[in-house]
């Protein structure tokens, strides 16, 4: 086994769970997670040593993967298998409530607005990282963040569960222009 | 009050066990690596081939064999066997000119084949649903798998322990394996729950003289793959319609010289399984010196969600660390994405080729050009 590849082996072992995380976060369905992140990084083995920053040039390719995706229609349209219990466990039902509605929440906002609040809070990406890694303009991520806020908040509102209030995601777009500060 | 990242924290908590382990991406990433290689060697179509049919998933990996007899060819290692069944060499078929789509879609039962929507020098592809193409409430369209129809001359691998069958007249193998579906949430956020490991089939069958298709199952949340006798029954009913040119919805006044393409996915924005077009360009393997420095140039377009009045109309965002640049197309609900996976080309080399594509209107197929 040759340097590199020991590298990637551990990069993959250290990494795999927070990009499955961050690509279920941006599609809402663990198996296509698992399929984009698998894939991502299958196709990132051979560029290995020519990507200087992986964790970052990983994570672009698998929210653009788990995006793609979403957006085919034979997979927005799989069986819902009706009749099938939802997992629970009884003793921290609150919790699973809690998870359920946060991710139904996440499931209404628009992918690209997803994609952006997931880069943005969860892997940490800069308004500018995230600009480049989903071919957007910087006017674009701030205004798909403050709105993707904006929508997330009252959405969970219903649940009374409410974000903190400081936020801080600068528009240029007049409309959410007031929407950053919270509610 | 949870902050954004506890919030996110929240949602993705209590997810399944990892299906991949390491070593399994990393086995996929040396099929990949070999793909590219092959690629750029020369030996385009069956890479792309193999690649596409699914990185991690079983699939039949593509290996053109020169002379021979009628029967597939095998892997070459040790999941796979040599051919199952000897047959007397048969003609060459006809060879249709490339990029020239032979399967048209159909219908056999509850199943459809759609119109292909992949297409390379070596395959093309079409998928396989069930239910209606308007999906109703509690009659949900399903995808199941897919239908690869290969040139005349590649020979698809068979996995070991196949069964020899026939299909119109023809030998034909049926190829089983197994995959389990874990604990997972639908894109409707509702919880399914762990599969127990699922008996999926892969049919390959001879379709014309030395030329050879696959029927291949792929299994969903709702467990369901195809039978062997519905892999059998679509089989049966195949047909190979008459010949259908790929279409582009552009033309590049601009490409460095040399450059081809050599895969399109995508026929139309509204297709039920695909719902982007890309190109894919690549460069005659004799101009790729050394090869694991050959770039490809993938040029996609895709339907854009609705933009926020602020946003930079046309203005191309690029990467010089990632090798791709994007913007809006103008007067289209469209963006545009020029990308070297290879990350070997310079941005201003995509940027010359992405500005020099003139489209055709985009939402109207019909108005495409065939591949030049």
């Amino acid at each position: 086994v040759d340097r590199s590849d020991e590298q990637f082996r551990h990069f993959v072992a250290a990494r795999m769970d927070g990009l499955r995380s961050l690509a279920y976060l941006a599609c809402g369905d663990w198996q296509v997670a698992e399929d984009a992140v698998a894939n991502s990084l299958a196709k990132l083995y051979p560029r290995w040593e020519k990507v200087s920053s992986p964790e970052r040039y990983a994570a672009r390719m698998v929210v653009r993967a788990a995006i793609d995706e979403v957006r085919r229609p034979w997979r927005r349209e799989l069986p819902i298998a009706e009749g099938l219990a939802e997992v629970g466990v009884p003793d921290n039902a609150d919790s699973i409530a809690e998870r359920m509605q946060v991710r139904s929440a996440l499931a209404q906002l628009p992918a690209g607005q997803r994609a952006v609040l997931v880069l943005r809070f969860y892997a940490d990406f800069s308004v500018a990282e995230v600009a480049e890694a989903l071919g957007r303009s910087i006017g674009t991520v701030k205004s798909q963040t403050a709105r993707g806020l904006a929508t997330l908040r009252e959405l969970l509102a219903a649940h009374d569960i409410a974000l903190v209030a400081d936020i801080e995601e600068g528009t240029d777009d007049a409309r959410y222009a007031g929407t950053s500060g919270g509610r | 009050m949870p902050d954004m990242r506890e919030l996110l924290e929240v949602a993705r908590a209590d997810g399944p066990p990892p299906r991949y382990t390491v070593d399994d991406i990393v086995a996929a990433g040396r099929r990949h690596r070999r793909w590219v290689r092959t690629l750029r060697v020369g030996g385009a179509a069956a890479a792309v081939a193999a690649v596409t049919a699914g990185v991690l998933l079983a699939g039949s990996a593509v290996l053109p064999r020169t002379g021979g007899t009628g029967s597939p060819g095998s892997a070459g290692n040790g999941g796979l066997a040599r051919p199952v069944a000897p047959v007397a060499p048969p003609a060459a078929a006809a060879q249709p000119p490339p990029f020239t789509f032979m399967i048209t879609a159909y219908r056999v039962g509850a199943f459809r084949v759609l119109p292909p929507q992949e297409i390379t020098p070596t395959y093309q592809r079409a998928s396989i649903l069930a239910g209606q193409p308007t999906a109703q409430a509690g009659h949900p369209t399903s995808y199941l798998g897919r239908l690869t129809l290969y040139r005349p001359g590649v020979r698809p691998a068979v996995a070991s322990g196949a069964s020899l069958l026939t299909v119109q007249g023809r030998p034909a193998y049926l190829a089983q394996g197994t995959r389990r579906v874990l604990d997972g949430v639908t894109s409707h956020f509702r919880v399914m729950p762990s599969s127990a490991p699922q008996t999926v089939y892969t049919l390959t069958w001879q379709y014309a003289d030395d030329a050879w298709a696959v029927i291949a199952s792929e299994p969903n949340f709702a467990n369901e793959a195809m039978s062997p006798a519905t892999e059998v029954s679509i089989a049966n009913a195949f047909h190979a319609g008459a010949p259908v040119p790929a279409r582009i919805p552009f033309r590049a006044s601009y490409l460095p010289a040399g450059w081809h393409v050599s895969a399109i996915m995508g026929q139309s924005f509204a297709a039920e399984d695909v719902g982007s077009v890309s190109v894919t360009y690549t460069r005659p393997a004799a101009s790729q010196n050394p090869p694991a420095k050959a770039p490809s140039i993938v040029v996609t377009i895709g339907q854009l969600d609705t933009p926020p009045p602020d946003a930079p109309k046309h203005k191309p965002t690029c990467s010089t660390t990632q090798s791709f640049c994007s913007w809006r197309i103008p007067g289209t609900g469209f963006y545009l994405l020029v990308e070297d996976p290879s990350n070997t080309l310079p941005t201003t080399e995509l940027l010359r080729i992405g500005q020099s594509l003139v489209f055709d209107n985009l939402t109207k197929p019909a108005t495409w050009h065939p591949v030049a």
